[in-house]
């Protein structure tokens, strides 16, 4: 549906080049959950920028019905943007405060005339807001965001997003910012949005626990590059590399009684500096090789779900 | 309140209120909370955002913003109630000295334009008359026990990574060898690999220097792997309190045990389906009469919001405040 094919983002930092996006590719298809995980600075928010056209990326292109997304003009591009939306991390921030929570919603609308008149605009806002679970909509309607729980405001942003009848969204970080005891309701609101409307989701995180209970694939970034993928039963069960590995096993479990085998983290000290050339992982990897030193490991396919960029496989 | 379980008690709160002013009245953030804290052991203070956690720690520091109060209650470390010390004394004897705070974003708490040793070295010259030779001694010293090369003493925050600012941070709370340490959140910003690493190096450091930990974090997964005791609180409310084990095996109030099956949990990700409660917290002006949590409970019954449950023993060191359990 969605596909972004050696995608490329360099950002210059005075003299120092940094590699957001260092050939990464990237498929969303129908009706599917897929998750982007990876630490700070691995380039994950990046790519979801990128893929949306909200950054140009140095080289490679992303094909959206077969059609690169960087060529599109016109009405072509605005219906690329209504089709496409993004959700961020920090409501507070992704909306306009001054305004009231329907003209949030419906500023979308306006932009790309979608209703005939008000009153089916005001009926489109309305039927969105419920569907985010925001009810009594007509009450949350007139409310300012200051007025509303950050989770309250994540479901608004979801509905901004949503009331344009998108058939892909990016969600960065979407649930990092809230309650726990909140967060299963906004992460069943995007497995709702799956089941019964066939939207695709690009869910970006740093959590991989999260992922576990709605993506139906798993992307692992680390430094620029997606260093593995397959189903999210293939990655999470057998996680293969030392990365991944690591990420899983730093998941503090909910129970006091396994204490004893708490953080099985196997990552060692950073000793020595990347030398530009091996894998990038190498430095801090338990397992490193001598050839881990000299050439960078290509991603290649352990079965027909899950690929790893790895000399070990 | 009196808990028979302390028997070599460090820290006690007794019964203690912190409102902040507003225009219309006040929020009671922290509302009649008693808990304690012995001698090398970790207490794990859990709760969403707004429910008090922070309130309670900046009480027990003294460092709540103007329009806060404290209408009753008493602080007590080491027998002596630190609310009613010449604030003075406090601050040069007892904060940094004896009890240390780690807190939350302590990414940004270190000052940029400072190296990370003329920090240190202020920290320990403010409190104590040592040498300044003595005392870049200790720096290295404890600077070598988070893990940072001696030679990052010499470099400025921005040049180390995050999790190395966060083990300066960690350094200096230890620098005076305090009795007790307070964490707020201090893992919170950081990736899960480095907070792993961190959470690791704080547990040895309590086991190995023997001191008090109050751990306050809305991630409770995190507190099953480091306390020895929990506190849960809602809405300003202490809910429930207990043994680690108990609280994680069997926990008694609804909404504790509501949280719990909101964690997600990669061992059981098929078989257990992420719970949600529903509702919001209430507004702490204007609280709900009786239980604070009845408006969300699925277990309240009409007397929840009538009368405040009263926060009792149930067995051994695991005290609830419900009244569907304190009924039985």
């Amino acid at each position: 549906m969605i596909e972004g094919r050696n995608l490329r983002v360099y950002f210059k930092s005075r003299d120092v080049l940094v590699k957001a996006l260092d050939g990464v590719n990237v498929s969303v298809k129908d009706k599917e959950i897929v998750g982007i995980v990876g630490e700070s600075g691995s380039g994950k928010t990046t790519l979801g920028r990128t893929i949306l056209n909200l950054q140009k990326p140095e080289s490679g292109e992303v094909l959206w019905n077969g059609k690169n997304v960087f060529k599109l003009k016109g009405k072509e591009e605005k219906e690329f943007r209504r089709q496409n939306q993004i959700i961020y991390q920090n409501p507070y921030e992704a909306v306009d405060i001054r305004l009231k929570v329907y003209d949030i919603v419906a500023e979308g609308l306006r932009v790309h005339n979608i209703p005939k008149n008000r009153e089916e605009e005001r009926k489109i806002v309305l039927d969105t807001l419920r569907d985010v679970g925001l009810t009594p909509e007509e009450e949350y309607a007139k409310s300012l965001p200051n007025q509303l729980s950050g989770g309250q405001l994540q479901r608004v942003a979801i509905a901004r997003a949503l009331v344009l009848n998108p058939s892909f969204m990016v969600a960065d970080e979407p649930v990092s910012m809230l309650d726990m005891s909140i967060r299963a309701g906004v992460l069943d609101i995007f497995k709702r949005l799956r089941d019964e409307r066939g939207i695709s989701i690009m869910m970006i995180t740093h959590d991989i626990s999260t992922l576990g209970y709605v993506a139906d694939r798993i992307y692992v970034m680390y430094q620029g590059k997606v260093i593995e993928h397959g189903s999210t039963d293939s990655v999470l069960d057998k996680p293969l590399h030392p990365y991944t590995q690591a990420l899983i096993s730093a998941v503090p479990i909910p129970d006091p009684s396994g204490r004893t085998s708490l953080f099985s983290v196997k990552v060692k000290e950073e000793t020595e500096p990347y030398n530009g050339k091996g894998c990038k992982y190498y430095p801090k990897c338990p397992f490193a090789m001598a050839s881990c030193r000299e050439k960078e490991p290509e991603l290649s396919g352990v079965s027909s779900d899950h690929y790893v960029a790895c000399f070990l496989y | 309140m009196i808990f028979e379980e302390s028997t070599d008690t460090l820290l006690e709160v007794n019964s203690l209120k912190t409102y902040y002013a507003t225009k219309t009245g006040y929020v009671k953030a922290v509302d009649d909370v008693s808990l304690f804290l012995d001698r090398s052991k970790v207490l794990g203070v859990a709760g969403e955002s707004g429910c008090g956690k922070s309130t309670l720690v900046t009480t027990i520091f003294r460092v709540m913003p103007r329009n806060a109060r404290v209408m009753s209650g008493e602080v007590k470390f080491k027998g002596q109630d630190l609310l009613k010390m010449d604030l003075k004394t406090f601050r040069k004897e007892v904060v940094w000295k004896d009890m240390a705070y780690i807190p939350q974003a302590s990414m940004d708490v270190l000052d940029p334009v400072y190296k990370v040793k003329d920090q240190m070295l202020e920290t320990i010259l403010a409190h104590e008359d040592v040498s300044r030779a003595e005392a870049m001694e200790r720096i290295y010293r404890t600077l070598e026990s988070v893990g940072v090369p001696q030679e990052k003493a010499d470099m400025f925050p921005h040049e180390l990574s995050g999790g190395q600012r966060q083990r300066v941070v960690i350094a200096m709370a230890l620098l005076l060898n305090p009795s007790m340490i307070v964490s707020d959140e201090a893992t919170t910003a950081l990736d899960v690999i480095t907070q792993a690493k961190i959470l690791e190096l704080m547990k040895s450091l309590q086991e190995s220097r023997k001191f008090s930990m109050m751990f306050v974090t809305h991630d409770l997964s995190l507190l099953a792997n480091v306390s020895d005791s929990i506190a849960i609180m809602y809405a300003g409310k202490l809910v429930e309190f207990g043994d680690v084990e108990k609280v994680f095996s069997n926990p008694l109030h609804p909404y504790t045990q509501l949280l719990i099956k909101a964690i997600p949990d990669l061992r059981v990700r098929k078989q257990k389906k992420l719970v949600a409660i529903p509702g919001f917290p209430p507004d702490l002006e204007n609280p709900p009469k009786g239980c604070r949590f009845a408006p969300r409970c699925p277990l309240a019954m009409p007397v929840c919001s009538e009368k405040e449950p009263e926060f009792a023993r149930v067995e051994g060191f695991h005290y609830v405040a419900c009244h569907a359990v304190n009924k039985k």
